[in-house]
């Protein structure tokens, strides 16, 4: 049975008018599509080469898709087989397709392209964005978020936080209603670090969380009061009435220490500072009695150590290592190191022969930093024990006080003559007998009983105070007349420390072996000063520019706030109400 | 050559008065360098010695000045000194800030707003610099690239070719057509910021259509082998317009995107700047 179609192609114009151009399909089956062989072409990309056929079937004509997924639309459901009746819009794709009927009986079928292909330029120029202004960036919107992003969390953050702070100390800043602001949102914190320049000392860390514990008004520089709140006793550079140049009038703590800049402890180890002054100091001062002084290894005077030169002073004078003459200690004390550091030993009384080393006597202090005194009991007595009689070797005289050792004597002697008994030929009979208990002397036997005794107390002391036991080591007067016996025992003097404004840490220095700095094994005398010169230092240690050396600087040995002088700010006048 | 001029009007910014602002800046590098070689303070150098205040203060000044090329650059009409004086001295004065604020820091950088600002100052030139190599480098390759095209041009070559594949396409395979069709329909060029950056585009729908063609062909037999192949050589002339097109886009958009982190940055800076004065003064 051949199905017959009559089919109106219409194209819509500019103006509204619809162009018709008409034919007649017929065959077996009428096909529709993109292809050149379907009597409906329909010539659009978006259409298949074969879309769907027409069929007769019971009497009736039916459109039915021929791919599974080709898109059918009749009256806007989507089908895969559409009846033509009358009437039927049936969507293909762009295509719209409306069936009607002649009066006689053939179908009609009106075609029409009704969702046209764009324009290719404007399409593509639609869907391309090709310049950056047409991107969602605006210089002038980033640059207002930009702006107020760093100016939030850079200034108003952290200033917010320090207000804050401020409001709860007695110290009220300005801006107390931001402050109270503040307050009232809630902000509280340290943001303010973000102003912090540089990582503070580990001294000061504990204040780190305040700003204002030494900033303490804003934009005005920190001010000594806040640094004499713990350091008022910090002592002055040297006599600033006799030298007006150490003075330092003017200068603020803040000039010198500078915080903010590492974690080091904030002292100022700048050698061009101490130099400034030190280098033509004696021009520059009149009265010092300082050498000038411009670098550790190239421009540093000779040690000059503080030495008693009077024990009976005591008198302090600074004699200069190496030079002449040279420095002598005379502390009233003999004492040769180089007999006690002899190599094949000195002579114990109980376990013989014993080689002595440094440490045997010299002793660190706790820290190590310097040397404990020697004690007579301490590191002599075992050799160098008191006795004054050998029938009595359990009696010592008393160090240190010559006017009770020879009324000990005196005592031993008369109590001995007294009982008698005593095994000396040079004695008096008295002396010698040896009497039985309650049996007195005659007053003739008492008087010369005691004028032997005190006789021979004067003569031990001689022995004994003069030479063996105090004259070994000290320098010892006999007593003249007047003096009712009794000798003179120098009082030794020795230099606490021979270089009072020096620092030296001998335990920094435990590497190194005693004798390397000190000369004491062929020390004949306690007079020597063994001590090392400069140069002994510089084997080491070189100035602050050394290369290859240990870089050595001013404060490295010498203190600028010196030990034991007044406070260099005298009150604490510029602190802040 | 065609693009003789525009190398040239932009080089001449760099070598204006024979080099005048670069021998200023060169000068002032050189005072700055000096001063501080010289300058031996308490303690280490930083922004709080005499010669620090003074380097952080010319830069501060630097730093206005410069931005002042901002308003000066849209006042239309000859000023006292031409717009090229001005730019040639902007470039050469803000790469000696490199220098001048390195030194006005002594160093010293941490977690701070003052290093805060150092770092963005360093990016504002940074990508200022990047400007400076884009208007002397783009200009020629932009030439060569478009080859007396305007990428408008480019775009309505496209859109013919579009329209040329399509037609070839109509009696061949439904797959063919379809794969023709939807790279007309999707083909696009640039796009996002980064896709205008990269000067391609990975999943291009046309190139996704040539290959899917080339590979149709093969199979493909008499009449229909020889649109195929016609259709090949279309969709290659249109991605080939693609590629130039894209790259024309690609060096657009570096000439100008440049400005867009250089004056957001320079107003980060601004406000980092005012922190960092504000802050240095208020915990003096």
């Amino acid at each position: 049975m051949a199905v017959e179609v009559l089919i109106s192609y219409l194209t819509r114009k500019r103006r509204g008018d619809v162009a018709r151009r008409e034919e007649r399909a017929e065959g077996e089956i009428i096909r529709l599509g993109r292809g050149a062989d379907c009597q409906i072409y329909l010539p659009d990309p978006r259409v298949p080469l074969l879309h769907s056929e027409i069929h007769e079937r019971d009497g009736r004509l039916h459109m039915e898709t021929v791919g599974p997924s080709h898109d059918l639309k009749l009256n806007g459901a989507s089908v895969t087989s559409a009846r033509l009746d009358p009437g039927s819009k049936i969507g293909l794709g762009p295509y719209e397709l409306v069936a009607g009927t002649q009066e006689d009986g053939t179908v009609t079928l009106s075609v029409e392209l009704i969702r046209p292909l764009g324009d290719d330029f404007a399409d593509l120029d639609a869907r391309s964005r090709t310049r950056v202004q047409r991107v969602a960036l605006s210089k002038r919107g980033w640059s207002w978020l930009m702006f107020i992003v760093v100016m939030a969390v850079a200034l108003a953050a952290p200033l917010l936080a320090s207000l804050d702070r401020a409001q709860e100390k007695p110290l009220a800043r300005p801006g107390g209603e931001a402050a109270f602001l503040a307050k009232q949102i809630g902000w509280s914190g340290t943001a303010d670090s973000f102003w912090e320049s540089g990582a503070m000392s580990r001294p000061h860390q504990n204040f780190a969380a305040d700003c204002g514990s030494c900033h303490q008004k804003p934009f005005i520089q920190v001010r000594d009061g806040a640094c004499l709140t713990c350091h008022a006793k910090i002592e002055h550079h040297a006599d600033a009435v006799s030298f007006q140049s150490a003075s330092f009038k003017g200068e603020d703590c803040a000039s010198c220490h500078k915080e903010h800049t590492g974690t080091a402890p904030m002292v100022m180890d700048s050698q061009a500072f101490c130099v400034s002054c030190h280098a033509g100091l004696s021009q520059r001062e009149a009265k010092t009695n300082l050498q000038d002084a411009s670098d550790f290894g190239t421009g540093h005077p000779e040690f000059r150590p503080s030495v008693v030169v009077n024990a009976m002073g005591p008198v302090l004078a600074r004699m200069e290592i190496g030079g002449d003459p040279k420095p002598v200690e005379k502390s009233g004390l003999k004492f040769p190191h180089a007999k006690h550091l002899d190599k094949r030993g000195v002579k114990h009384p109980i376990q013989g022969t014993v080689r002595l080393e440094c440490a045997d006597c010299h002793r660190e202090e706790p820290g190590g930093q310097g040397m404990l005194p020697i004690a007579m009991e301490a590191h002599c007595h075992d050799c160098h024990g008191l006795q004054f009689d050998p029938a009595a070797p359990t009696r010592l005289l008393p160090h240190g006080k010559p006017r009770e050792s020879v009324e000990q004597m005196r005592e031993f002697y008369s109590k001995s003559a007294l009982h008698g008994g005593v095994e000396d030929p040079k004695a008096p009979a008295s002396v010698r007998l040896r009497r039985r208990p309650g049996i007195g002397l005659s007053p003739q036997d008492s008087a010369v009983s005691l004028n032997w005794a005190l006789q021979k107390a004067a003569d031990v002391a001689t022995e004994t105070i003069g030479k063996r036991a105090c004259g070994t080591c000290h320098v010892v007067t006999p007593p003249g007349p007047g003096d009712a016996g009794i000798w003179d025992v120098v009082k030794p003097r020795l230099a606490a420390r021979w270089m009072p404004k020096g620092r030296f840490d001998h335990a920094q220095h435990r590497q190194t072996a005693c004798v390397e700095c000190h000369d004491a094994a062929k020390s004949k005398t306690a007079m020597d000063v063994l001590l090392p010169g400069i140069e002994t230092c510089r084997d080491c240690h070189g100035g602050e520019q050394a290369v290859a050396k240990v870089a050595t600087t001013c404060v490295s040995c010498h203190d600028f706030h010196r030990h034991g002088l007044p406070p260099l700010k005298a009150t604490a006048n510029k602190a802040l109400p | 050559m065609a693009n003789g001029q525009g190398g040239a009007m932009h080089e001449s910014i760099l070598i204006y008065r024979r080099f005048r602002y670069l021998k200023l800046a060169l000068f002032g590098i050189a005072v700055a360098a000096v001063a501080y070689g010289f300058h031996s303070p308490l303690g280490e150098p930083n922004g709080g010695t005499w010669l620090g205040y003074t380097l952080g203060g010319v830069s501060a000044f630097l730093i206005l000045w410069l931005m002042w090329f901002g308003i000066r650059k849209r006042r239309y009409g000859p000023g006292k000194v031409r717009l090229e004086s001005w730019l040639s001295a902007h470039v050469y004065l803000g790469l000696a800030l490199i220098i001048v604020a390195t030194l006005h820091t002594g160093f010293q950088l941490g977690y701070n707003v003052h290093s805060l600002a150092y770092v963005l100052m360093m990016l504002v030139i940074l990508s200022g610099a990047f400007g400076v190599y884009a208007y002397i480098r783009y200009p020629r390759a932009m030439t060569a690239n478009r080859r007396g095209d305007s990428l408008r041009e480019m775009m309505l070559q496209i859109a013919d070719l579009d329209r040329q594949c399509r037609d070839m396409a109509m009696n061949l395979a439904d797959e063919i057509n379809k794969a023709v069709f939807e790279a007309g329909r999707s083909t696009r060029i640039g796009g996002g910021i980064l896709r205008q950056l990269s000067g391609s585009d990975p999943a291009c729908a046309s190139a996704a259509a040539l290959e899917k063609v080339q590979g149709l062909a093969a199979a493909a037999g008499g009449e229909d082998a020889a649109r195929c192949r016609r259709l090949v050589a279309l969709l290659s002339r249109k991605c080939e317009l693609l590629r130039r097109a894209r790259k024309d886009v690609q060096l657009q958009t570096l000439m100008q995107f440049w400005l867009y982190l250089h004056v957001p940055l320079s107003f980060a800076l601004l406000a980092a700047l005012s922190a960092h004065v504000f802050a240095v003064f208020y915990y003096w």
